[in-house]
């Protein structure tokens, strides 16, 4: 398993060579994960997309997944995926209550001094 | 009363059909998703923070109507994301209520007034506008993260009032929230002329990004007995009375997860409303293959200990309400008296 990007978030983490002892773990972090994964699948086929379910137990178990490039949904069998890469940015991370007090209490004296408040407050997520 | 009769009928005859059938497991309320995408980015939702090609999807009417028909509950409350920024939005409400349904369609209220303006809606006795408001305007401001949201939700409620719509508000209460605040704010909501407060104690669902400041079971006690225990005559809640005496902690009830079954761009949601424990792609599936007894208080599952939201308790007590003397007669006094 490689390094996380950021610290706090699955973002840039990567699992090579899954066996059945890290599926576990590593299909629950991509089904709680906020962005895009990356799943290597055996013959070297490697789909992007949105991990919405975790079905462990299932028969087969398996993944559910919006690719990215695609409207449709797809079911993976867990014993089909080899690796799983957290591509997609995490749209979760710095996205928290706290996280907004902290920015907000920390703008206060420059929005007082005349600061445009929006500068501040969190927008949509983009759509491109 | 914050319902019009006919919902009340149609809501009665529906949980009496039910009870006298003996079936165990029933819906109440469609919580239908029909985009997760949204004009506001509040620090306290999770349904939002999705990839763009995520946010970008949206259920079709056909879709909906597909949903609504298979479950077969008598409201469907239209949530997301925010409805109003699905491009077919009026045609999927107006579909639901052709079906016969009752539909509430919770907004923020951005776009409401010049959706009003541009004459997208007709009143209708089965539309109600399920405004977001969770308190007075710097506390609704700071929830939502953006000034003047506030402002533009009132502006909307009046708009949507005076054309004749039913608007009904919803306010989510988090550990911060002040009891003496929220009876002022009641009084305000009130005087905009609403049918009814949707008040509910927010809960930590799994991709919550504030669980740890949502209530646990005691303070939402201590809380919701602050506010409601001396009630104002002129106060109307779109609720049970008995979910009220639940978040009181004169009733104790278990949860009915399968009671407001939610369906979104993902498929029927496993096992209710706030946990996203998986999605089938039929509400047999999910009735069927939903492990009811791992969910609830009495389960012991540590996900549903602090749980008393209106998605899985009133169900329980409109259940309760039917097939319960003393909860009817305590009903209808309510009804009656206030």
């Amino acid at each position: 398993m490689s390094e996380a990007a950021r610290p706090g978030s699955f973002e840039g983490l990567s699992f090579d060579d899954l066996d059945e002892s890290r599926r576990a773990e590593a299909f629950a972090m991509a089904a709680d994960y906020r962005g895009d994964v990356t799943l290597r699948l055996e013959g070297g086929e490697e789909l992007t997309g949105y991990v919405f379910a975790n079905e462990p137990g299932a028969d087969p178990p398996h993944l559910r997944l919006f690719p990215k490039d695609r409207d449709e949904k797809l079911v993976i069998e867990h014993a089909r995926v080899t690796g799983l890469d957290f591509s997609g940015a995490d749209k979760a991370f710095g996205r928290s209550w706290d996280a907004w007090v902290k920015r907000w209490e920390a703008a206060q004296r420059k929005i007082a001094a005349g600061a445009d408040p929006g500068a501040y407050e969190p927008q949509p997520e983009g759509l491109d | 009363m914050a319902v019009p009769a006919s919902q009340a009928w149609a809501v009665a005859r529906h949980v009496l059909g039910n009870v006298l059938s003996r079936r165990r497991r029933y819906p109440l309320v469609l919580m239908l998703e029909p985009l997760f995408r949204c004009n506001l980015a509040c620090a306290g939702c999770g349904k939002v923070q999705y990839p763009a090609h995520v946010l970008k999807k949206n259920l079709s009417p056909e879709r909906c109507f597909a949903a609504a028909e298979e479950c077969g509950a008598p409201v469907v409350s239209i949530a997301g994301g925010e409805p109003l920024l699905h491009p077919e939005i009026v045609e999927i409400a107006e579909g639901l209520m052709e079906r016969g349904r009752f539909v509430y369609l919770c907004t923020n209220a951005l776009l409401l007034e010049k959706a009003l303006e541009d004459g997208r809606f007709t009143p209708n006795k089965r539309l109600t506008f399920n405004v977001h408001l969770d308190g007075p305007r710097e506390e609704h401001d700071f929830a939502v993260c953006r000034a003047g949201v506030h402002e533009a939700a009132v502006s909307a409620i009046r708009e949507a009032r005076r054309r004749g719509f039913r608007v009904t508000t919803n306010t989510t209460l988090f550990d911060n929230a002040d009891a003496e605040k929220l009876r002022g704010f009641f009084d305000e909501v009130m005087e905009l002329g609403v049918e009814g407060m949707t008040i509910s104690p927010g809960y930590s669902y799994q991709k919550a990004p504030a669980r740890e400041h949502f209530l646990r079971r005691q303070r939402t006690h201590e809380l919701f007995r602050k506010m409601l225990d001396r009630p104002k005559k002129h106060w109307r809640f779109n609720h049970s009375p008995l979910f009220l005496d639940f978040l009181r902690g004169r009733v104790d009830y278990e949860c009915t997860p399968w009671g407001n079954p939610t369906y979104n761009v993902f498929g029927w949601q496993k096992p209710c409303y706030l946990l996203q424990e998986g999605y089938v792609d039929s509400f047999q599936e999910l009735m069927e293959q939903t492990d009811w007894e791992s969910y609830g208080r009495a389960s012991g599952n540590e996900k549903c200990a602090d749980c008393m939201v209106h998605c899985g308790f009133e169900a329980s007590a409109v259940h309760d309400t039917f097939t319960s003397a003393k909860a009817f007669a305590r009903t209808v006094k309510a009804a009656v008296g206030g």
